[in-house]
C-alpha cells in the first residue's frame, strides 16, 4: 500500500535556509571538511546524494592540483626550516631575488608569536572565506535581529550645547580626580543625566510583555563599551540615585571588565536604557538598535564647532549631536521628543541638573 | 531436492516431532478430523490418535491456558489459533502469563509452548479473519515471534521452536501455504536471531517479512534487469531480531525499504526504521521506506482488499523512489 511520502528536498528558492543532504552525504562532507552550501544536488528537489560529494571532491582535488603548480620560490634551507619549524611558506615574504624565500625570513617569520603570523595568514586570506561566528558574534547578531524586526524603531536628534559641562568637568576634573581617585569622563554626566531624565519619563524604562507594559524598577543605564568582537552593554544600577563620583568608579571598573571579558550576566542583564557614543569618532550623529527588551537608547556623536550670531558678533560654540532611538509600540513620538528635550536642558544647565539638592 | 508446500513443511515438522518426543502433542479448533482450516494438520489425527491432536472447542482463552498449564508441567504443546484475529479473545493466557511465569517465577518455570497461527489477508475473508497484527506480540518481552517466509525456513523453525524451552509465536501467512520449496527429509533446525540474507544486491536493501520476501523477490528481479541490485534480507524471527545482518547490508547499500503485511504505524516497519535510524543514520544515502498496510480495517469487497493488501506493484513502486537516489 501507499505508505510512501518523501521528505522533500529543498527548492532553489528554499536553498538558503539550509542545505539538504541525505544523512550519509552529510556525513561525508563532515568528515572531509567539505561545505555543503557549495555542493549542487543531482537527488530529488536538489537534495545532496553521496555521489554529489565525491564528484565535489574530485573537483576539489583539481584545484588543490592545480594550486600546487604555483609554486613558491623558496631556497633549499629556508624550505627544510620552515617545514621543521611549522611555517608556512605562503605566509612568508620573500626578501630573495625575485622575493624569493630565504633562510632569513624564515627566521624572521618563525621568532615572532605564532598569534602574529596567525593573524597576518588571516589578513592575508580573509576575502573570499568563510569565518565562523563568534559565541558573542551570534549573541549580538540574534538580539540585533531580534531588537530590528519586532520593535518599531522612531528616531529623533537634537543639538546639544557641551559648553558649560565641558567647563563643568574642567572645572572639577582635578578636585574630582583627588576625592574618587578616578577622572570624570563625560559619559558618566551622560549616565547620570539620563536617569534623572528617566524619572520624569518612565515610559523610557519599560518593555513590552505581551500585551502590557512593565515599567522596570530601577533606573539601570548601561554604555555600549566596543570590544573586538563585538558589543557589550555593562549596566550601572540606579544611576538616578547614585552620585557622580560612584557612577565614574563604577563606569571605570565595568569597562575595564567587560575589555578583560570578565564581567557578570547580571551586571549585561540589569540594563533598563542604554546610552551609546561614538563622540570620539568623527561622526556627527548616527541611529542606533534598541537593546532589547529595552525601549531606548542614547546615541552621542562628536562635539564640534558651530557658528552663531551673539549681539551681532559671529561666535562659535561646542555642539554634540544626540539621537534618541525609542520603541514605538510604548513610546510615542511627542514622548521621545520631550525626554529629549529634558535631558537637552540638563545637559546645557550642568551646574543646577547635577547639584546633589 | 524433494519439493514440499509450506503447509507439509509445517505438518512434516509437527509429524516429525510427535514421532520423536512423546511430550509433545497438538491442540485447536478443527485441527484433528478436518485437518486444520489450511490443512496443515492433515492426517496427523489418523497417525497420532485423539490423545495426541485434540480438537478443541471454540474457546481459545481457554485452551491456551490448559496448553501453558501442561507446558509447565513437562509437556511441549503445540497449539493452534486458526487465525491471528482470534489470538484477541486468549490475549491475557499470551501476554499475562505465557509471556510472564518464566520471568516472574524466578526462571523456575518455564513455558516450552509454540502457539501457531496466521496472518495476511487476500481470502476474501474480511476484517476479522484477515488481519496482520503480529507486531502485537514483538511488543511483549517474553515472547518469541518467529514468521518464516519459505517452506525449507518453516519445517526448521518449527523443529527450532518446539525445541526451545520459551513460548513461541510462530506466524504463518495464509498465501504461502500452497508455495513449494526444497524441503530436507530429515529433521533440522534454523536457529533464531539469525536473519536469511534471500538475495544480494549492493544498491538497496528490502528488509522483508513473510510474504514479503516472496513479493520483494520477484521486484528484485525485474529490477535487476536495469542493474538495480537488491538485497532482501529476511529476519525470520522478529523477536530476537538478527539487527547485525540488517545493520550490515544497509551499511553495505545505504537504502532501506521494509516491508512487512501489517499496518506501518506502530508496526514491524517501524522498529525496524527505527533501529536504523538510531545505529546507522549517518550510512543511509535515501530516506528510509516503507512497505506495509494501510491504517484502514481489511476491506470484504476484493477489489478494496486487492488495493489494501502491500503487493509487489506497492515494493515496486517503492522501488521506483528509492532509484531517484541512487
Amino acid at each position: 500500500m501507499k505508505n510512501l511520502e518523501m521528505p522533500r528536498g529543498p527548492n532553489s528558492s528554499e536553498r538558503s535556509e539550509g542545505t539538504k543532504a541525505v544523512p550519509a552525504a552529510s556525513r561525508m562532507a563532515r568528515e572531509r571538511g567539505i561545505d555543503l552550501s557549495l555542493v549542487k544536488g543531482s537527488g530529488p528537489n536538489g537534495i545532496i546524494l553521496v555521489k554529489d560529494i565525491e564528484n565535489f571532491k574530485i573537483s576539489q582535488r583539481a584545484i588543490e592540483t592545480v594550486k600546487k603548480k604555483e609554486k613558491i620560490q623558496a631556497s633549499s634551507l629556508a624550505r627544510k626550516l620552515a617545514e621543521k619549524k611549522g611555517v608556512s611558506l605562503e605566509s612568508i615574504d620573500g626578501t630573495g631575488t625575485r622575493s624569493r624565500i630565504m633562510m632569513g625570513d624564515v627566521i624572521r617569520v618563525a621568532e615572532k608569536p605564532a598569534i602574529l603570523v596567525r593573524e597576518k595568514e588571516e589578513e592575508k586570506n580573509i576575502f573570499g572565506q568563510t569565518i565562523p561566528m563568534s559565541q558573542m558574534r551570534k549573541v549580538v547578531a540574534k538580539r540585533m535581529s531580534q531588537s530590528a524586526f519586532t520593535a518599531p524603531h522612531i528616531y529623533f536628534f537634537t543639538d546639544v550645547e557641551m559648553d558649560q559641562l565641558n567647563r563643568l568637568r574642567d572645572e572639577m576634573l582635578s578636585d574630582f580626580e583627588k576625592q574618587f581617585n578616578i577622572r570624570i569622563s563625560i559619559n558618566d554626566f551622560f549616565i547620570k543625566a539620563v536617569a534623572l531624565t528617566i524619572r520624569e519619563f518612565p515610559m523610557l524604562n519599560a518593555m513590552v510583555m505581551g500585551e502590557e507594559i512593565y515599567i522596570m524598577p530601577e533606573i539601570n543605564v548601561g554604555l555600549a563599551v566596543a570590544m573586538e568582537e563585538g558589543l557589550i552593554v555593562p549596566a550601572i544600577p540606579q544611576a538616578d540615585r547614585l552620585g557622580l563620583g560612584s557612577i565614574a568608579q563604577m563606569r571605570a571598573d565595568l569597562i575595564n571588565r567587560a575589555r578583560a571579558g570578565k564581567l557578570k550576566l547580571e551586571e549585561i542583564e540589569r540594563g533598563t536604557f542604554t546610552v551609546s557614543s561614538l563622540a570620539q569618532f568623527d561622526i556627527v550623529f548616527f541611529t542606533a538598535i534598541l537593546n532589547p527588551p529595552q525601549s531606548g537608547i542614547l546615541s552621542v556623536g562628536k562635539t564640534y564647532d558651530q557658528l552663531y550670531l551673539k549681539e551681532g558678533q559671529v561666535v562659535t560654540k561646542k555642539i554634540a549631536r544626540f539621537g534618541l532611538s525609542v520603541d514605538h509600540r510604548i513610546v510615542d513620538g511627542a514622548v521621545a521628543a520631550a525626554f529629549l528635550q529634558s535631558l537637552k536642558r540638563r545637559l546645557e544647565n550642568p551646574t543646577f541638573a547635577f547639584m546633589h539638592l | 531436492m524433494r519439493e514440499l508446500t509450506y503447509a507439509q513443511a509445517i505438518n512434516e515438522a509437527l509429524m516429525q516431532n510427535l514421532e520423536k518426543d512423546e511430550r509433545v502433542f497438538l491442540m485447536g479448533e478443527d485441527i484433528g478430523k478436518y485437518g486444520g482450516i489450511f490443512q496443515v494438520t492433515a492426517g496427523l489425527l489418523d497417525k497420532f490418535g485423539p490423545e495426541r491432536v485434540i480438537d478443541t472447542p471454540i474457546s481459545e482463552s481457554g485452551f491456551v491456558g490448559v496448553a501453558i498449564g501442561a507446558a509447565m508441567t513437562g509437556m511441549r504443546p503445540v497449539v493452534e489459533i486458526m487465525f491471528i484475529d482470534f489470538t484477541t479473545c486468549a490475549m491475557d493466557m499470551i501476554v499475562n502469563q505465557m509471556a510472564k511465569i518464566h520471568y516472574m517465577f524466578g526462571g523456575r518455570g518455564k513455558v516450552p509452548l509454540v502457539l501457531r497461527t496466521n496472518i495476511g489477508a487476500g481470502r476474501g475473508a474480511a476484517a476479522q479473519h484477515s488481519q496482520s497484527f503480529h507486531a502485537f506480540f514483538v511488543h511483549i518481552p517474553g515472547l518469541i515471534v518467529v514468521t518464516p517466509s519459505t517452506p525449507y525456513d518453516a519445517k526448521g523453525l518449527m523443529n527450532t521452536a518446539i525445541l526451545d524451552e520459551n513460548p513461541v509465536l510462530f506466524i504463518e501467512h495464509k498465501k504461502l501455504y500452497a508455495n513449494k520449496g526444497d524441503v530436507p527429509e530429515d529433521h533440522y533446525t534454523i536457529p533464531f536471531g539469525k536473519a536469511d540474507i534471500k538475495r544480494e544486491g549492493r544498491d538497496i536493501t528490502i528488509v522483508a517479512t513473510l510474504a514479503m520476501v516472496g513479493r520483494s523477490l520477484s521486484v528484485a528481479e525485474e529490477f535487476a534487469k536495469d542493474g538495480i541490485e537488491i538485497e532482501i534480507v529476511d529476519p525470520t524471527t522478529l523477536r530476537p531480531m538478527d539487527k547485525k545482518s540488517i545493520l550490515e547490508s544497509v551499511k553495505k547499500t545505504g537504502r532501506l525499504i521494509v516491508a512487512d503485511e501489517g499496518p506501518v504505524t506502530c508496526g514491524v516497519t517501524s522498529e525496524i526504521s527505527a533501529m536504523i535510524a538510531e545505529e546507522a543514520i549517518g550510512y543511509l544515502h535515501a530516506p528510509i521506506l516503507r512497505v506495509g498496510s494501510p491504517d484502514t480495517p481489511v476491506p470484504f469487497s476484493p477489489p478494496l482488499e486487492k488495493i489494501y493488501i502491500p503487493d509487489e506493484e506497492d515494493v515496486r513502486e517503492a522501488v521506483h523512489k528509492m532509484k531517484e537516489y541512487l
